[in-house]
């Protein structure tokens, strides 16, 4: 059973096991079986070199793909003489700089602030007093 | 003979159930995308991919050491924060620590050429810098989950007296070679890493979403059908949404952060090796000395035990403890098993370190 299944069947586990047994049942049990089989089988048969290769084969063909595409598109948006991705992605860097040299001055002029500055966090401040509780078995807090 | 073994009875609740499928799945179709992640924070900062959020205390009296959650960068927090009732933020803040979580937004494609170096020495210092202004604090406890404990461990490898109080790392895997599927699908005879970085930029969530789905295929087909067995029961349809919402919420990687991955850790195994070097500095398992917790799930399909076990060993902390439970990747941290199991073993072991 996947992770996510598990986790739903968690989820409602107890109401599950609570229900009386149906015409369903065997149904349940069916699927599960089918689950878990299937992804025995399909463990082992991605577990192989040629799976690998089949895999990385289509991968390469659709990276492929897009590159000529791409190379396509870049070609005819400058003869539109419109930006391209590319021209957006490094308008988008310049921006990125330009925030990371804003973080920095205001770090800096907070650092030299001689006022005290209200906390970055809205959250109220409780005592950093606490003990941890003696413990017993399942404790919960 | 009881009602629950008389065959008219049951049948009686099969159509009566079937019945309300026929409801329920019209509304399943028709309502919103679950809320996730309703504890109230702050975003102490927000930084291209880094998010640092500062969650409301819930009690008046907190440990003195707060805590960092790095979440792994493949995925969103709120899996730690699901619900009200169903979230492992919540309880920590009921049982009186001071949360902080390092999230991740998707990397844009100006940061394609993040790497580790960029995770491990910028953003998890930075978040610690923050922390301890906001709390006054020299001291915190990092914990770490999946790939976000990766680099929690490289952090504190590295960091020497700036690292954490404490460590905590959730299902992190240090042999890469014993990721069996993984490391078929990226080997090296077969996958050209440079080509697929080169040519998207990022890693597409959809690729790292389907490699997840690949390791278990039959299962989200197995999935709709107990969604659809269950779909009368509103508590079994609310967790699923969420769960769902999540899984299907894959982010993408930034792809010089992905090929070194690739190269370093999956090809070349050099965390496991000793000869993995992060800033040009040799990553030491063995420099780390602070008290460390290492929570591994027996039933993990995505860090198999194999590929965490030797964490512990090889850390040269004296205070060290690892727990296996019962339960996988996922369900190792949130839902209600790791309420029963998870999370009081944590408080119980985090808090005596937190004073």
């Amino acid at each position: 059973m996947s992770e996510k299944a598990e986790n739903k069947s968690e989820k409602a586990g107890a109401k599950k096991d609570e229900r009386p047994k149906g015409p369903l049942d065997a149904f349940r049990d069916l699927v599960g079986q089918w689950e878990r089989g299937v992804n025995q089988i399909a463990n082992e048969a991605m577990g192989n070199e040629q799976f690998s290769r089949l895999m990385h084969g289509a991968t390469s063909a659709a990276a492929g793909a897009k590159a000529g595409l791409g190379d396509a598109m870049e070609r005819y948006l400058a003869t539109m003489n419109l930006p391209s991705r590319a021209d957006i992605t490094s308008i988008g860097e310049r921006l990125q700089a330009i925030e990371a040299q804003l973080n920095r001055l205001t770090e800096i002029v907070s650092t030299m602030a001689t006022v005290d500055t209200a906390p970055a966090s809205l959250a109220p401040k409780p005592k950093r007093t606490r003990k941890p509780p003696a413990r017993n078995s399942g404790a919960k807090p | 003979m009881s009602a629950a073994q008389d065959p008219a009875e049951r049948l009686r609740r099969e159509v009566d159930l079937a019945i309300q499928r026929g409801f329920k799945g019209v509304n399943y179709l028709t309502s919103g995308a679950p809320e996730v992640g309703q504890s109230r924070k702050d975003v102490l900062a927000t930084r291209g991919t880094m998010r640092l959020y500062h969650y409301h205390p819930l009690v008046d009296e907190v440990y003195r050491v707060p805590v960092l959650i790095v979440m792994a960068t493949t995925n969103r927090g709120y899996i730690l924060d699901l619900a009200p009732g169903n979230s492992f933020v919540e309880y920590l803040l009921k049982a009186g620590y001071d949360v902080f979580m390092l999230d991740w937004a998707a990397p844009v494609p100006a940061e394609k050429n993040l790497r580790i170096e960029d995770y491990v020495l910028d953003f998890i210092p930075d978040c610690l810098r923050r922390i301890r202004k906001e709390t006054g604090e020299n001291d915190v406890s990092i914990a770490g989950y999946c790939f976000g404990g990766v680099l929690s461990l490289l952090f504190t490898a590295l960091a020497g007296k700036e690292g954490p109080k404490n460590l905590v790392c959730f299902t992190t895997p240090i042999d890469f070679k014993q990721m069996k599927l993984f490391q078929n699908w990226s080997s090296q005879k077969h996958f050209d890493v440079d080509r697929l970085v080169d040519t998207y930029g990022n890693v597409p969530p959809e690729m790292i979403h389907s490699s997840f789905e690949m390791l278990r295929p039959a299962s989200r087909a197995a999935a709709q059908v107990t969604l659809w067995d269950n779909i009368w029961n509103d508590e079994f349809v609310r967790g699923y949404r969420q769960l769902d919402r999540w899984g299907n919420d894959t982010l993408p990687l930034a792809g010089e952060y992905f090929r070194q991955t690739t190269k370093e850790l999956m090809w070349g195994n050099k965390l496991f090796t000793g000869e993995l070097t992060i800033g040009g500095k040799r990553v030491d398992l063995g420099a780390i000395k602070q008290p460390i917790l290492h929570a591994v799930a027996e039933h993990d399909h995505i860090v198999p035990y194999e590929a965490a076990r030797h964490l512990i060993a090889r850390v040269g902390s004296k205070d060290k403890t690892e727990v296996i439970l019962k339960g996988g990747h996922v369900s190792l941290l949130a839902g209600p098993n790791a309420a029963r199991r998870m999370w009081p073993k944590l408080d119980e072991w985090l808090g005596e370190r937190s004073t």
